[in-house]
């Protein structure tokens, strides 16, 4: 069944002398429970296509069906995406409290062994919760916000270049703990990158974006083995440009 | 806190603004003499060990003045801006975060606030009402929240295009629980420069509007109107001027001096 | 022979904490008309290293110690002078981001023709040409438009391009590629690549070839080193290096790497 469907999205900005069309009629399905990967470059329009779909932005044409009320979100930038004034006790807890006036902070010892429980997920000690963002590393931080976004036991997490900040052994960790949250959780992920070896590694779908446009749709292993559109096509072969089998220059 | 003890000056005026913090309190200890009480036995003399700052043209004794009066100048100036503060914040986070319509009006509203000559607007306000000193409080607040309201406009502006607020509202905060717990407290940094800049703006107007006469008013000393006591014994009895006079300057400097400080340690905190 | 030999290298930082040693006795060889990588994770010295060849290192960083050999001169204890005669001529350097690395203000061609101007001291339509020809050889499309326009005006490729043109355009004899493609997208840092290599093999250069990825680095250099917190913990051929790494480091390293090809 499905959980996300966009019908036909259309979202344009207004540039200096034209209109940008970030967005020019995108339609997809996401099926409940799986990794779902936006891949393409810069000004593709995915971010966008996340933003809208989350509700964070309006489109100007087409309709977004979500069949579930919980949703969350990994930015990614981890040196952003939390409030540096907030000890992680509370950025972990606020998705409990979101919902309430703003007055009420007090939070219940229910939440508060939410909370804890969470840090096992996470992989971080408890005297993380009385610090405050800074004190911690990128890696660190992303796996706040992913604590922070599979707390509230969301249906559907939008994780927007999750890893593309990170070095890449941190890249792997993230990885390895998003597929964990999916094998424990069986949460449904829109998950966005520039980076085909990440989508590779993590997602069961993929749809390719271009200038506003999906320009193919497929599982990863169709997708990335046998390429039906030129841009996926010159996509993946300026991937694998680095796949380390060609080696150095050897000049006389 | 660090590069604040680092900074000689503001340690220096940190200390000063402390010391006369102190005096205001324990005016009633320190102070010698009743402020108000008079002397027709010692009219005008000079400071000498009885009175180490001297006496005024009634008998007063100015060093136990002074004390009292820092009580009401510094009274003054930090409800004032207190005052200040409290409206800039609020106007400044409504304009900034909701744009469009809003924030044109309340812009405007900025703009045509800014027009008006300060010390004009609040002589012709304190002149319709009574010069208390609740009065001049509130009247000094009232017309200096514009600098405020821009900057934390420009802050929420920045602040409400990050991560951690779109975080809030897939969560579903509503936009109360936004600005309050998310945007206000990030946005602080810059209010907290302007407002101690602006006590010593503070100062320095209730001190004017004393001096003027329509001020804070006799025998409630403030240092004001101690320099107007003085003006027409300049050339006699220059303690009634000087005296005030120095520690409206310091006092002003110092707030100035620590503002600038706090301004280095919360600007380059940019990108980290 | 070696046209750059780095001994010693220490670059320390005065923080408030104390000092970092942000580039802890680095020592390698380039030798002439070869590519040599400088591989590691952020944080781990090596664009510290590449900024120190041209004593680009600003406060709270100094150059704490070591010589920096290039062609018989330790470009360590050269003056601003001299030092500034070889900055751009016969040592130069492209950056990462090419949107900072232009002057907003001024345009692509002005420069380029700045650079050639003050290094090779001939008149304003010489070095206009020189440009131009420049940005041809980077198949540059539409040389005059480029050459006539702001940065911003131009794409991050093309910005590139453009900087790649203005780090040749005096014949130097070491270029610094820091971490060239990182900030392009995945099509145009193969094209980026593809043009290196085509330049660097024409123009016979002697590259330092600063980068995070493995990938990158195993296709345009011979020989690499591999930088952790400061130090060198492995060098040597490329192609042994990544099969047979020597290094805990590397090794844990490499196998992150290939767990996500």
């Amino acid at each position: 069944m499905n959980l996300v469907r966009c019908e036909d999205l259309k979202k344009y900005f207004s540039g200096k002398a034209r209109i940008v069309k970030a967005l020019d009629g995108v339609s997809l399905e996401i099926e409940k429970g799986s990794f779902f990967g936006l891949v393409g470059e810069s000004g593709c329009g995915k971010t966008t296509l996340g933003k809208i779909i989350l509700g964070i932005m309006r489109q100007d044409y087409g309709r977004v069906i979500l069949e579930t009320k919980k949703a969350q979100v990994v930015f990614q930038d981890p040196y952003n995406s939390l409030d540096p004034k907030m000890k992680i006790f509370d950025i972990l807890a606020e998705g409990l409290i979101a919902r309430e006036s703003f007055i009420v902070n007090r939070l219940s010892s229910d939440m508060k062994r939410k909370v804890e429980e969470i840090l096992d997920l996470i992989k971080l000690p408890k005297e993380a919760l009385d610090k405050y963002p800074h004190q911690f590393s990128g890696g660190e931080r992303q796996r706040i916000a992913i604590g922070r976004a599979v707390l509230t036991k969301p249906e559907f997490i939008v994780c927007d270049e999750p890893v593309s900040s990170l070095d890449v052994t941190i890249q792997l960790q993230i990885l390895n703990l998003l597929k964990d949250i999916q094998k424990k959780l069986g949460i449904t992920c829109l998950f966005i990158s520039h980076d085909l070896k990440v989508i590779k590694f993590i997602c069961d779908k993929v749809a390719v974006m271009f200038r506003g446009k999906i320009v193919e749709t497929g599982s990863v292993r169709d997708i990335y083995s046998s390429p039906a559109h030129s841009y996926t096509k010159a996509l993946l072969k300026a991937a694998s440009y680095d796949n380390m089998k060609n080696y150095g220059r050897e000049y006389l | 806190m660090r590069d604040l003890v680092r900074n000689r000056m503001a340690l220096a005026a940190l200390v000063f603004i402390l010391a006369v913090l102190v005096f205001a309190i324990l005016a009633p200890l320190l102070a010698g003499y009743d402020p108000a009480s008079t002397d027709p036995g010692s009219i005008l003399t000079a400071p000498s060990r009885e009175h180490i700052f001297g006496t005024d043209r009634l008998g007063r004794d100015i060093f136990s003045r002074i004390v009292y009066g820092a009580r009401i100048s510094l009274a003054i100036g930090f409800i004032a801006v207190g005052i200040a503060s409290l409206i800039g914040v609020f106007i400044g986070s409504i304009a900034g975060y909701y744009g469009g319509k809003i924030d044109y009006m309340l812009m405007r509203f900025v703009d045509i606030m800014l027009c008006f000559p300060t010390i004009f607007l609040i002589l012709a306000v304190i002149s319709l009402l009574e010069p208390s000193v609740t009065n001049i409080m509130v009247i000094i607040g009232a017309t200096g929240w514009m600098g405020i309201a821009r900057l934390v406009r420009a802050e929420v502006l920045t602040l409400k295009e990050r991560d951690f607020v779109s975080a809030a509202k897939v969560m579903g905060a509503k936009d109360s629980r936004i600005i309050a717990r998310h945007i206000i407290p990030n946005a602080i940094g810059p209010v907290l420069v302007s407002a101690t800049l602006g006590v010593g703006g503070a100062i320095l107007t209730e001190s004017a509007l004393s001096f003027l006469g329509i001020g804070v008013q006799p025998p409630t000393p403030s240092w004001g109107n101690i320099l107007m006591d003085g003006r027409s014994t300049l050339g006699v009895a220059w303690w009634l001027t000087v005296f005030p006079g120095l520690f409206i300057l310091f006092t002003v400097l110092s707030y100035n001096i620590l503002g600038e400080a706090l301004r280095d340690t919360f600007e380059p905190r940019l990108k980290e | 022979m070696n046209i750059l030999e780095v001994k010693n290298l220490k670059i320390y930082f005065n923080v408030p904490d104390g000092i970092v040693k942000a580039v802890d006795d680095v020592s390698f060889n380039i030798e002439k008309g070869k590519v040599f990588g400088l591989v590691g994770e952020s944080g781990s010295g090596k664009t510290l290293t590449a900024l120190s060849i041209l004593k680009l290192i600003s406060w709270p960083g100094i150059i704490a110690g070591g010589s920096i050999i290039f062609n018989g001169t330790d470009l360590l204890r050269l003056d601003e002078e001299n030092l500034r005669g070889i900055r751009g001529s016969k040592i130069s350097i492209v950056f990462q981001e090419p949107a900072s690395s232009f002057n907003p203000v001024f345009t692509i061609g002005q420069q380029i023709v700045e650079t050639i101007i003050n290094h090779q001291g001939v008149d304003g339509n010489k070095a206009k040409d020189l440009a131009l020809e420049c940005l041809h050889r980077m198949h540059i499309n539409e040389t005059r438009r480029v050459f006539h326009n702001y940065p911003h005006q131009l794409s991050g490729g093309t910005k590139q391009r453009a900087m790649i043109a203005m780090a040749l355009a005096n014949s130097p004899e070491l270029v610094i590629l820091d971490e060239p493609t990182t900030a392009l997208d995945v099509t145009i840092q193969a094209q980026i690549l593809d043009l290196l290599e085509e330049i660097i093999e024409k123009e016979k250069l002697s590259i330092l070839f600063i980068s995070h990825d493995f990938g990158i680095v195993s296709r345009m250099c011979g020989h690499i080193a591999v930088m952790h917190r400061g130090k060198i913990v492995e060098a040597g051929a490329t192609k042994q290096v990544l099969n047979d790494p020597r290094n805990d480091y590397t090794a844990s390293l490499l196998k992150s790497v290939k767990a996500l090809t």
